[in-house]
């Protein structure tokens, strides 16, 4: 709940205690106006020309000028009431516009981390911080694929030893299949794969090729769902930590070839 | 006034200076451990250190004490950053002068106002 929800109440009670008291203090108008009333008509002669005593010419006068108060006060409290509304709306804009700058923020570094990454060890690095520092989760496992025996091994663990998990076959089908088998990095929107040990299944993607899967097992233990905002920086994890450990895996097996302007020209538009 | 970030992940010192930045009484200088806090300190003077527990080198906790050791930064105002299990740890460095907290995963909003209200500056 929120600093202005939870001053709207208080706003309500003001204008409900507000209304009670004009409504009471018009009911007393009322009576005193009958009572006044009363009085006027047993002093009347049948057929004589009688005028309000100067008590009740007061009377009157001073009636009306309650009157006059009770409406400038309530038009004074409908116009506070409209302009605390007006601020709490202003005040949940700049919030919302405040937690859009700091996902930019996260989304931005994140990112950098990311082109940064040269080995395996950083791309793990880095996706393990975004995940916990940024996300919140708890603990997870990293699994990659081994092309060649079709399955995925355990490469990295938080919260955990990788050799405590066992290496799983590529799934055809439920969950874990459906999530793994969208051919792309992941997207909001996209399938889940959650399962009973497991809050979901991130694909790791570099363009169609699957290098491995994030099994998100717990939330810290202040966290318990998904935010909004989480879902940028799961569809940012899953795009680049499959291409981060591409990249680190071919660049373990490259040649060391200088660069030459005629060979990296011939590139340009190829 | 200045502030100093001492945080070993570059993600989350960047972010924790994003946040920083925001107030705009602030300066903001970064350091990546224990070490190159006390190499800062040692050539300007901070208001607020905002500072990780668990880094190489020398750890937040260390930290701490040597600055409560130093005549200079006895009254400086310490935040610490931790993550919610580290129960024993907060404790340890609440007790050894931090003056407050902020748990993992950081919200920038929080930042600021934990800051804020530590020095003693106006909302917004």
């Amino acid at each position: 709940m929120s600093r202005d929800d939870a001053e709207s109440p208080s706003l309500r009670d003001q204008t409900q205690a507000f209304l009670h008291e004009f409504f009471v203090k018009g009911q007393e108008l009322i009576r005193e106006l009958i009572e006044e009333n009363e009085r006027l008509r047993k002093s009347m002669v049948p057929g004589s020309n009688v005028e309000l005593s100067p008590t009740s010419a007061e009377m009157v006068g001073r009636l009306m000028r309650q009157v006059e108060e009770l409406e400038h006060e309530a038009a004074e409290i409908r116009r506070m009431a409209t302009g605390v509304q007006s601020d709490a709306g202003y005040r949940d804009r700049l919030q919302s516009l405040e937690d859009e700058h700091y996902h930019l923020a996260a989304m931005y570094v994140a990112s950098g981390q990311f082109h940064g990454a040269a080995t395996v060890d950083e791309v793990l690095r880095t996706s393990t911080e975004i995940l916990l520092n940024f996300v919140g989760v708890g603990s997870f496992t990293l699994f990659v694929v081994d092309e060649s025996r079709d399955v995925l091994f355990p490469l990295w663990r938080e919260g955990g030893d990788p050799a405590e998990r066992p290496e799983l076959a590529r799934p055809t089908e439920g969950p874990v299949a459906e999530a793994l088998g969208i051919g792309r990095a992941w997207r909001p929107g996209d399938p889940m794969g959650a399962t009973d040990d497991a809050l979901m299944h991130l694909p790791l993607y570099s363009g169609s090729r699957l290098v491995g899967v994030i099994r998100i097992e717990s939330f810290l233990p202040q966290k318990n769902e998904f935010a909004d905002t989480d879902f940028g920086l799961l569809e940012l994890v899953s795009g680049h930590t499959g291409i981060g450990i591409e990249n680190a895996w071919i660049r373990a097996h490259a040649e060391a070839v200088p660069v030459e302007r005629q060979a990296i020209e011939h590139l340009v538009g190829g | 006034m200045n502030a100093l970030v001492v945080e070993d992940s570059p993600p989350m010192r960047k972010m924790i200076v994003f946040a920083l930045s925001r107030i705009r009484e602030l300066s903001v200088t970064e350091a990546d451990d224990g070490v190159d806090a006390l190499r800062q300190i040692a050539s300007k003077k901070f208001d607020i250190i905002i500072t990780d527990i668990n880094m190489p080198i020398l750890d937040g906790l260390k930290l701490v004490k040597r600055l409560r050791n130093d005549e200079a930064y006895k009254e400086v105002p310490i935040i610490i950053i931790t993550t919610e299990g580290a129960e024993e740890d907060r404790q340890r460095a609440l007790a050894l002068g931090a003056n407050a907290y902020i748990t993992k995963p950081i919200q920038a909003p929080q930042v600021m106002a934990l800051v804020r209200e530590t020095l003693g500056l106006g909302g917004g």
